[in-house]
Formats: structure tokens, C-alpha cells, sequence
């Protein structure tokens, strides 16, 4: 789109208006007046409009923050959501009198179909939402509004409440669904305990050890005894059983030293001639012969003389005292091993149950867990429910409840009566411009050298011929169509004014 | 206008240019259009308001000149489509020629169907080209008549025959250019055809003209009309567009 591009276009526009004058003047009296027309038979429209807001915060919410979970219904999305719905709808538009219970099915879809037509919902803030009705009469505008925000609220409220007493008894059922797995599985719990009585596994390994320990002390207590037989054996062998005749010789030898002393102390006073000393002297003699004697036959026991010994009955004593006392440490090592055996068996018995045990109890514990905290729910919602109820919560109030409106909105009779002379002016305008844009046929020497071969040559660009003559009969067609013009411009505003006086 | 030398060829040449502007002082006209007639009739004239007019015109003689090899020139002007404004083009070519006081025009209108040669005569017409083609016994000089512009003759169509395409195609009308090209020195022949897209005159009188000049009427052809509108006049004689407002 170059400059001369435009300058030929806006060239053939002039030429193509004068080729067309009549047309033009007769199409722009004709669009000019044709919304006109339609402006003086447009219905009016009356909207009206009221304010929502969606109120979230209560008085009890800061009270009892965390425990209740007040039920969000909330913000202008929602609302609008809300408000669009059949059900809504309907019940409004029963309520404004639209329709009523009897009506047909598909009388209720048109009206329902009309209202969501009409009702528009406007975000404003965070919590503030415009709902806007527009009617044909300003009585009807006011009242569908009117009744399609009374019955949003109530339904609001009375959805909000359904929702808790729902949302209660739903935890209500699962708190008792989750008691009785619990009941199942403690007595699941039970029932296993009943069955395997081995203990723990803490209780088997404790046992092990003392059990351990006593044979090791038992061990020990053995060999002591072992030793000990041992030892009074060797001690039972070097003693002989009875105890042996010797007292002759030893009571011959005491005479001996006796009889020697008394020498001895003789001597002293007397000679060895001296009768006594002969006879000390003499019995000396016969002792030592006496003794051996004795010796020489070897006998130191004479006769029915001999005695048990004393102390060999005190080892044998002994002796069989540490036997038996050996053998009831044997026999006790015996049992011992056997019970280590029995708790080694109980101990796998035990490793056995322990997974199915856990598995048991861990069953038990989720379950437990889950309960306690459904509880807590249940009360949370006990609360909820019960905020809902007695009409606390998020709720809807009516911040600019809705006007009746006085004067009509959107397009109006006015608007049509000023739009028309400019759509008269430009309607012609674009239909040249149409023509001339979509005519394939050449209306500039310039585009017709662009688009014509190679070798095809213009010689030559004649201007039209303004003669005297033609510019006067043109200037006076000029002059007739100006003037037709401004006769129906002034036609125009006359029947304008005197159409917008009937009509108000 | 030419300087007096001893040189021979230049003598003769201010000989002949002599005899030729007698000739041409011969050639008297009855009457001489005023500047309304002029106006009414739409022809051009030197001191006209439209000088742009006049320049066009006058671009496309030289243009035309330069693509000649002699001064006796037969250009055949032919519109693109019905009421293109050729022979308004046509007469006003050879007006422009006319303008050179040296030079004189002579307007043939080929198109018998829609003659709009009386207009430009002065006198009233008696036979036209029909009738010289028809008739042997009509002679050349009773069917060219004045204009009321100066060195400008016209020949008529003469009354509508349903034949014309044969007449032009015959000796007598070959006989007739060449007489007609060759009467005067200087001599420009305007031939004024119908458009080549209603008739096949102009194919016919293709073969006559030594210049084929179409007119593209304002807003009425396409460029398929254009090449086609090249193509019957054939390419060889075509020499150029008009582009006419």
C-alpha cells in the first residue's frame, strides 16, 4: 500500500461516486433512515442490578480455628456457578411468576433458558460479585431480580447445610466401619495369643541363658566332685584297714627309756655293784631281748589285739558321701541339657510366630490410628454441622440490593436516530469502496502497467474531457442531489423528534 | 523554417516543403468550429483549458511518430469494450496532428453499425465508405469531407450494411488506404474501428494500419480483456494502450 496506490484508489472512488451519483444519494437516504426505523420499533431495556458479598468470615471461626472446618461455598466463581443452575433458575423464575408448579417441561426450559440469557454475574473485589437482569419493563427487571437472589441465598444456605449433615453422617459411618475392623482385628489378636503360648522371644533367649549358666556352674560343681573322689581314693589307699600291733614294741621301748632313766639316776649314788643297779642292769637286758624278739618274729599285732582304724573309716565315709553326691550332678546335667533342647525348639517355634504376630499387631495399630483420628473428625464435623445449622459460616449477604430501574439501558431509540445519517454516509462510501476494491477491471493507468506482460506498452493517458457543458449539467446535478440530501436530513430530524415524542 | 543552402538535397527538400504548404492552403474549409462547438463536441484545440488534455494527446502523437518510419502514418484506434470513448479518442489523435500547421488528418470511420461521423463534418453527408466500397462510380473525393477543424478531413461510414466485414476485406478498401495514405505528404490517417470486443472489424483493419492503438476504457476492462483485445488486432501491429479517464 504505497502512495500513489492510495491516491488511485481514492481517484476511482471519486470517479466511480460521479458515475454513481443518484445511487449514492438515493442509498444514503435510504440507510440513513432505515435505522431510524428500526431504532423506533427496538424494545427498550430496563437492567438492574444488586451487589452479593460473599461473606467468609464468622464469629466462632477465630474460636474455634482448627476444630471445625467451616464449609466453603465461596466467592464469586461459585456464585455464579450457583446461580446458573437449573435448579435456581427455576425456583426463581416460579417465584417471580413467570411460570408456576403446573407448567409444561418445556415451558419451564424456556424460561429457565431466558433467565440464564439474561443474568449476568460480575466479579468486583475479592468478594464482592454484581448480579445484572435486564427486561423489556422495568416492573419485570426488578422483580426476577429480586426473586433470582432470594432464592439463590436460601438455596445457598440450605445446600450448605445439606452438604454438612452429609458430610457428618458420611464420617459418622466411616468411624463405625473403622471400629468394627478394629474390634475384628484385636480379636484376631486374641485369638493368635491363645493359640501360641511360647512367650516372647526376649522371655526364650533369658531362659537359654540361665539355662546355660547352670550348666556351666553344674560343669564346674562336677569336676570339683570328680577331683575330690579322686583324691580320697589315693588317701583310702595308703591307710590299712585295721590299725596295726605295734604297741608292744613301743610300750617295750617306753619300759626301756624308763628303766634306763632309773639306771641313769642310780648311777649317780650308787656302783654298779650296787644290787639295784645290777637288777636295772638285768631288766634292761630282758626288755631288749623282749623287743627283739618281737621284732624278729615280725608280728606287731599280736593276736585277737587288732582294731579298726578310725581314720580309714572316716575316709571311706567320705569317699561314698562325694560318690553320690557326683551322681545327682550327673543327673541334674542330664535334665538340664534336656530343658536347653525343649527351649532351643521353642525358641524357632517363637521366631515363627513373631511375623505373623507383627503383622497382626501393625494391623491393629493402622487401624487404631485411623479410628482415634476419625473420631476427632466426627467431632469436627458434629461442629461444622451445627455451625451450618443455626445459619453461621460462609454466607451470602446483599451488600446494594437491587433498584428499580428507572431509565432504560443499552441500545435505545436515541442511539438509532443519531447512528443513521453516519451509517447513510458510510454505507454508500463502502459499497464503492467494495466495488471498486473487488472490480477486476482497471481503473488506473499505473495498476494496469503493474500487472500487465512484458513488450505491452502504454502510449498514452487521457484525462477526461471537462467541457463547459458537462461541468455545468454535472455542477447542476450536483446542486439537485445536495440539495435532496439536505431535504431529507431535514425530513429526518422531524420524523426523529416526532417519533421520540410518541415514544416517551 | 528551413535555411536557403547550396547543397542540393536540401534545396529539394525546401521544394517539396514549398509545394506541400500550398498544398495544404488548398485545402480550404468551409466553416471553422467556435470554442463552444469545439467544446460541445469534445475535441480538442490549442489554447483549450485542459491543457492536460492537449499534452496527452500530444504525448501519444510523438510516441507514435517515433515508432514510424514516414510521416504518412495509418494508425488504427480501437476500444476495448462498447462506448470506450474510441472514437472520441480516434478524432482527437487526429486533431492533434492536425494541430502542425505542415501536417493534415484525415478521420476514416470504419464503424458503420454506430456512425458518429456526422458530428463531425460540416457539410452534409451524401456517401460514406459503404457506399465507396459498394459502388464503383462513387469516386474517393465525394466521400471525404471537411471537419471544422483545420487540415482535418473525414470519410463517413455511410449507412449501416450488415457486411461491412467483407467490404474491408476487399482490394477496393486496400486500394482506397493506399490511395488516401498517398494523396498528401504528411498525411496522418486515423482509422476508427469498433471495439474489438463486440466485432472483428478491427481484426480485419489490422492488416491495413501501419499502428494498432487500443483504448482502455476506465473501470471496463480486465487484463484478460487487454491481452485478448492484443491478440485480434495481432501483436505485430499492435503498438500500444490508451488508457482513457
Amino acid at each position: 500500500m504505497d502512495k500513489s496506490f492510495i491516491i488511485d484508489l481514492l481517484k476511482s472512488l471519486k470517479f466511480e461516486a460521479i458515475r454513481f451519483r443518484v445511487w449514492v444519494v438515493l442509498i444514503f437516504i435510504a440507510a440513513a433512515f432505515v435505522p431510524l426505523v428500526v431504532g423506533y420499533f427496538w424494545p427498550n431495556t430496563y437492567t438492574t442490578d444488586a451487589v452479593l458479598y460473599a461473606d467468609e468470615t464468622n464469629i466462632i471461626e477465630p474460636l474455634l480455628k482448627g476444630r471445625a472446618s467451616v464449609t466453603g461455598v465461596d466467592r464469586a466463581k461459585q456464585a455464579q456457578e450457583a446461580l446458573y443452575t437449573r435448579r435456581v433458575l427455576e425456583k426463581a423464575a416460579e417465584e417471580a411468576g413467570m411460570i408456576d408448579a403446573r407448567s409444561p417441561e418445556d415451558q419451564k426450559a424456556a424460561a429457565v433458558r431466558r433467565l440464564r440469557n439474561g443474568v449476568t454475574v460480575q466479579t468486583e473485589g475479592a468478594n464482592n460479585f454484581r448480579v445484572l437482569y435486564s427486561a423489556n419493563s422495568p416492573d419485570k427487571a426488578f422483580t426476577v431480580l429480586n426473586s433470582v437472589i432470594n432464592v439463590f441465598i436460601q438455596d445457598t444456605a440450605r445446600r450448605k447445610r445439606e452438604e454438612s449433615v452429609g458430610a457428618f453422617n458420611f464420617i459418622d459411618a466411616q468411624v463405625e466401619s473403622y471400629r468394627n475392623q478394629l474390634e475384628r482385628a484385636e480379636e484376631k489378636l486374641k485369638e493368635f495369643r491363645a493359640q501360641n503360648t511360647d512367650g516372647t522371644e526376649a522371655q526364650v533367649s533369658s531362659r537359654i541363658s540361665k539355662l546355660r549358666n547352670d550348666i556351666e556352674m553344674l560343669k564346674l560343681e562336677i569336676q570339683e566332685s570328680e577331683s575330690r573322689i579322686a583324691s580320697l581314693n589315693e588317701q583310702l589307699g595308703q591307710e590299712s584297714k585295721y590299725q596295726v600291733a605295734k604297741g608292744e614294741v613301743e610300750r617295750l621301748r617306753e619300759r626301756r627309756r624308763e628303766l634306763r632313766q632309773e639306771l641313769d639316776r642310780m648311777l649317780r649314788r650308787y656302783q654298779d655293784s650296787y644290787p639295784d643297779v645290777v637288777s636295772l642292769r638285768q631288766q634292761i637286758q630282758d626288755v631288749d631281748e623282749e623287743i627283739a624278739q618281737i621284732e624278729f618274729s615280725g608280728e606287731s599285732y599280736s593276736g585277737d589285739q587288732t582294731t579298726e582304724n578310725p581314720l580309714y573309716e572316716d575316709l571311706r565315709k567320705q569317699l561314698s558321701e562325694a560318690e553320690v553326691n557326683l551322681k545327682a550332678q550327673k543327673r541334674r546335667m542330664d535334665s538340664l541339657q534336656k530343658l536347653l533342647e525343649q527351649e532351643y525348639e521353642r525358641a524357632e517355634r517363637v521366631a515363627a510366630n513373631q511375623a505373623q504376630l507383627s503383622e497382626l499387631t501393625r494391623d491393629l495399630e493402622v487401624t487404631r490410628n485411623v479410628y482415634n483420628e476419625m473420631l476427632q473428625r466426627k467431632e469436627s464435623a458434629r461442629l461444622s454441622m451445627t455451625l451450618d445449622v443455626e445459619g453461621q459460616g460462609v454466607n451470602y449477604r446483599i451488600q446494594d440490593p437491587p433498584t428499580f430501574p428507572l431509565e432504560p439501558s443499552g441500545l435505545r431509540y436515541v442511539h438509532f436516530a443519531i447512528a443513521g445519517p453516519f451509517l447513510g454516509f458510510l454505507a454508500p462510501l463502502g459499497l464503492l469502496f467494495v466495488y471498486v476494491f473487488l472490480d477486476p477491471h482497471f481503473r488506473s493507468a499505473r495498476a494496469m502497467q503493474q500487472q500487465l506482460p512484458e513488450g505491452v506498452e502504454l502510449i498514452g493517458v487521457i484525462p477526461h474531457y471537462h467541457t463547459p457543458l458537462t461541468s455545468r449539467l454535472l455542477r447542476k446535478d450536483m446542486v439537485i442531489l445536495v440539495g435532496l440530501s439536505l431535504l431529507a436530513m431535514g425530513a429526518y430530524v422531524a420524523l426523529s423528534i416526532f417519533w421520540y415524542d410518541i415514544k416517551n | 523554417m528551413k535555411e536557403e543552402r547550396p547543397q542540393d538535397p536540401l534545396i529539394k527538400s525546401a521544394v517539396s516543403e514549398h509545394r506541400k504548404r500550398e498544398q495544404i492552403k488548398a485545402m480550404a474549409t468551409p466553416v471553422i468550429w467556435t470554442q463552444e462547438e469545439l467544446y460541445e463536441k469534445k475535441v480538442i484545440f490549442t489554447g483549450m483549458r485542459e491543457r492536460e488534455l492537449l499534452n496527452a494527446f500530444r504525448e501519444v502523437r510523438i510516441r507514435i511518430l517515433q515508432k514510424s518510419k514516414t510521416d504518412n502514418v495509418v494508425a488504427l484506434v480501437s476500444s476495448l469494450a462498447e462506448g470506450g470513448g474510441g472514437t472520441f479518442t480516434a478524432f482527437n489523435l487526429a486533431a492533434t496532428f492536425a494541430l502542425d500547421r505542415h501536417k493534415t488528418a484525415l478521420y476514416v470511420d470504419c464503424n458503420p453499425y454506430n456512425s458518429s461521423a456526422e458530428q463531425y463534418t460540416v457539410t452534409p453527408i451524401e456517401a460514406g465508405l459503404t457506399q465507396y466500397l459498394q459502388d464503383y462510380t462513387v469516386p474517393l473525393k465525394h466521400i471525404i469531407y471537411p471537419s471544422g477543424v483545420e487540415r482535418l478531413r473525414v470519410i463517413p461510414s455511410g449507412a449501416g450494411s450488415d457486411s461491412a466485414a467483407e467490404f474491408f476485406n476487399s482490394k477496393r478498401m486496400e486500394v482506397l488506404i493506399s490511395e488516401i495514405k498517398t494523396r498528401y505528404p504528411d498525411r496522418f490517417i486515423v482509422l476508427d474501428a469498433p471495439s474489438v470486443q463486440a466485432t472483428t472489424e478491427a481484426r480485419i483493419l489490422s492488416q491495413y494500419c501501419d499502428h494498432a492503438l487500443l483504448v482502455v476504457p476506465f473501470g471496463k476492462s480486465t487484463q484478460s480483456d487487454i491481452l485478448a483485445g492484443i491478440e485480434s488486432v495481432g501483436r505485430d501491429k499492435f503498438s500500444g494502450l490508451i488508457f482513457n479517464h
